[in-house]
């Protein structure tokens, strides 16, 4: 098929009484595989990208570390958790609880965990919240891998489909949880731009420039969990687009996040988009898991530019 | 504005590192925090920017508790300019200086050609203006102290406090700092360890030994070879003259009334 057609199906769905879709020109099983699969399907890609990218950003200001990404909370590692009890023991033994939920709430649970651990007297210290995070999600992995390994053989590929991430699921209602929740963190960004520029300085550099460096952390844990949470429990656990495209924006614009949030966004729908056609097309008809494709792709652009000059933009001078 | 400490005590890890230290610094005047490593003078001064709340007592800006004011209120009553900006996401030089503007704004939105003005105006007093296109991780450590001077004098506040402002500058740098200072006519209190610095910029001087303020005045009353061997615990030598004094430090050597050859001491220049 053709991006022409393509573009013609998705038009004459939006815009009601276009010529092509009656005039028989157009078959039902094209008009199904692009409106019901392919749309839907590079909608999340987008969406899931954009994000996990705005997730790791806000992540990596929060606990003021370039290694932070969007599951170093311990997020995913619960979201598997949940996800995986579905796959192992059927939503029916855990109340008809379907995956994308329990996956949400194991996200969620740990993200709740991690917080309290990490709280010292009213206060989130970033090295407290990012030691937590590990030790918590090397905990829950381990959860998971137990699960996997003692379940039947069909269940694990169930499983490894869920841990690397996958957009082929997707469907028009499946986007509305991620697309809510990209909207309202991106706002919120938005607005905070310049704290999140005093955060980046420094706690008591941000209280001198009259930010609540703490209360700021906190809120920024909340919105970057709740985001992250919603992707992976549609989307599985898609890897390095959250760690690098931020850091990808910065070596474009620069630090300041009035500049680099708004690439952030974009570079990381573009990014997953392209990772996504490329898992469908490169070794059809077989599917490749998105989270070997950012990692293929990602990996080696990314090693390219922050060897390259100019670079420094994004504090690879040192 | 007038910043009013008012037995304040201060508790960090269980310790008071400041114990009911009461100070006035009138408005407009230059005053200078001396004291040994540890004295309590950061954290005194943390007590008036916000980065620490007193255990007990008050601090005041002009008769009114810092503590009930908003942050951005208490940012553009105060500016700081801190020791070490640098963390591992790098700023360039102007956007470093631009985010002293940020208690004068709403968190989002464009800088505005006022804001432009007054960073490069900044930026020219603390004359930095050829490396506005730097990142800061780049500059050494003086470049960088002298960044963070522009910032602190972006925030356009009242009151500026210097903690330990020169440490990183050479000479001719650390007597353009104090000397720009004293021309802005705000009120400044600066963390100093440099006596002779103190002497020269401060129209008073506040020493603290071990969390007390022990002594408090013009600088030429205060610094009595008395106060600075029994304070610092070294030997001074007092040049020039009386109301101008220049200070000479010996390491203390033996005790008091011992005379020791010159060739066992080592000036104090070379240890620090």
């Amino acid at each position: 098929m053709s991006l022409g057609e393509a573009a013609q199906i998705v038009i004459g769905h939006l815009v009601p009484g276009m010529p092509w879709m009656s005039d028989g020109s157009l078959t039902p099983l094209q008009d199904q595989a692009v409106w019901q699969f392919r749309l839907p399907r590079t909608l999340l890609a987008a969406l899931a990208g954009a994000g996990l990218a705005l997730a790791g950003a806000l992540m990596q200001v929060t606990v003021r570390n370039p290694l932070a990404e969007p599951y170093i909370l311990g997020v995913s590692s619960g979201a598997s958790v949940g996800a995986v009890l579905v796959i192992v023991f059927g939503s029916a033994a855990l109340g008809g609880l379907s995956l994308n939920v329990a996956a949400f709430a194991g996200a969620l649970a740990a993200c709740v965990a991690v917080g309290a651990l990490a709280r010292k007297d009213g206060a989130l210290s970033p090295m407290r919240m990012i030691l937590a995070g590990v030790a918590l999600g090397t905990l829950l992995s381990a959860v998971t891998s137990y699960l996997t390994i003692s379940t039947d053989a069909q269940n694990v590929v169930s499983v490894l489909f869920f841990l690397l991430g996958s957009v082929s699921a997707a469907s028009m209602p499946s986007l509305i949880g991620p697309a809510v929740a990209l909207v309202v963190a991106g706002v919120i960004a938005a607005l905070l731009a310049r704290s999140l520029n005093a955060l980046l300085t420094g706690d008591e550099s941000a209280v001198s420039l009259g930010v609540n460096a703490s209360r700021l952390r906190g809120l920024l844990l909340v919105v970057a969990s709740l985001l992250t949470g919603t992707v992976v429990s549609v989307a599985g656990g898609i890897g390095f687009v959250g760690l690098v495209i931020p850091h990808i924006a910065r070596i474009a614009v620069g630090a300041d996040h009035r500049r680099m949030l708004p690439v952030t966004v974009l570079g990381g729908a573009v990014f997953l988009m392209i990772a996504d056609l490329l898992a469908r097309t490169v070794a059809a008809p077989t599917e490749i898991p998105l989270g070997i494709l950012t990692a293929f792709v990602g990996a080696p652009f990314f090693l390219w530019l922050m060897r390259r000059n100019g670079a420094e933009r994004a504090g690879f001078g040192r | 504005m007038r910043v009013e400490f008012d037995d304040v005590t201060v508790a960090l890890g269980g310790r008071d590192v400041v114990q009911q230290a009461s100070l006035t610094v009138d408005s407009g005047t230059v005053v200078g925090l001396v004291g040994p490593n540890g004295s309590g003078k950061s954290s005194l001064l943390r007590t008036l920017y916000r980065a620490l709340k007193p255990r007990q007592g008050t601090v005041r800006l002009d008769g009114q508790d810092v503590q009930r004011l908003s942050g951005r209120q208490a940012a553009r009553a105060v500016a700081v300019m801190l020791q070490d900006p640098v963390t591992d996401f790098d700023l360039s030089v102007q956007e470093t200086v631009l985010l002293g503007r940020a208690p004068h704004h709403a968190s989002f939105g464009r800088d505005t050609p006022d804001d432009l003005r007054i960073v490069d105006e900044a930026m020219r007093r603390a004359e930095i203006t050829d490396l506005a296109d730097r990142m800061v991780a780049t500059l050494s450590g003086g470049q960088r102290q002298r960044v963070m001077l522009a910032r602190a004098l972006a925030q356009e506040s009242p009151v500026l406090v210097l903690d330990e402002p020169s440490n990183h500058l050479d000479i001719s740098h650390q007597h353009e700092l104090m000397s720009t200072v004293r021309s802005l006519g705000r009120t400044v209190i600066a963390a100093l360890h440099d006596l002779n610095l103190a002497t020269q910029y401060c129209d008073r001087v506040v020493v603290l030994a071990a969390g007390r303020i022990v002594a408090a005045g013009p600088p030429a009353r205060v610094f009595s070879p008395e106060l600075i061997r029994t304070t610092f615990g070294v030997d001074v030598r007092v040049l020039g003259d009386a109301d101008d004094p220049v200070f000479a430090f010996r390491r203390l050597d033996g005790g008091e009334g011992q005379d020791v050859p010159p060739s066992t001491r080592t000036e104090s220049s070379v240890r620090t």
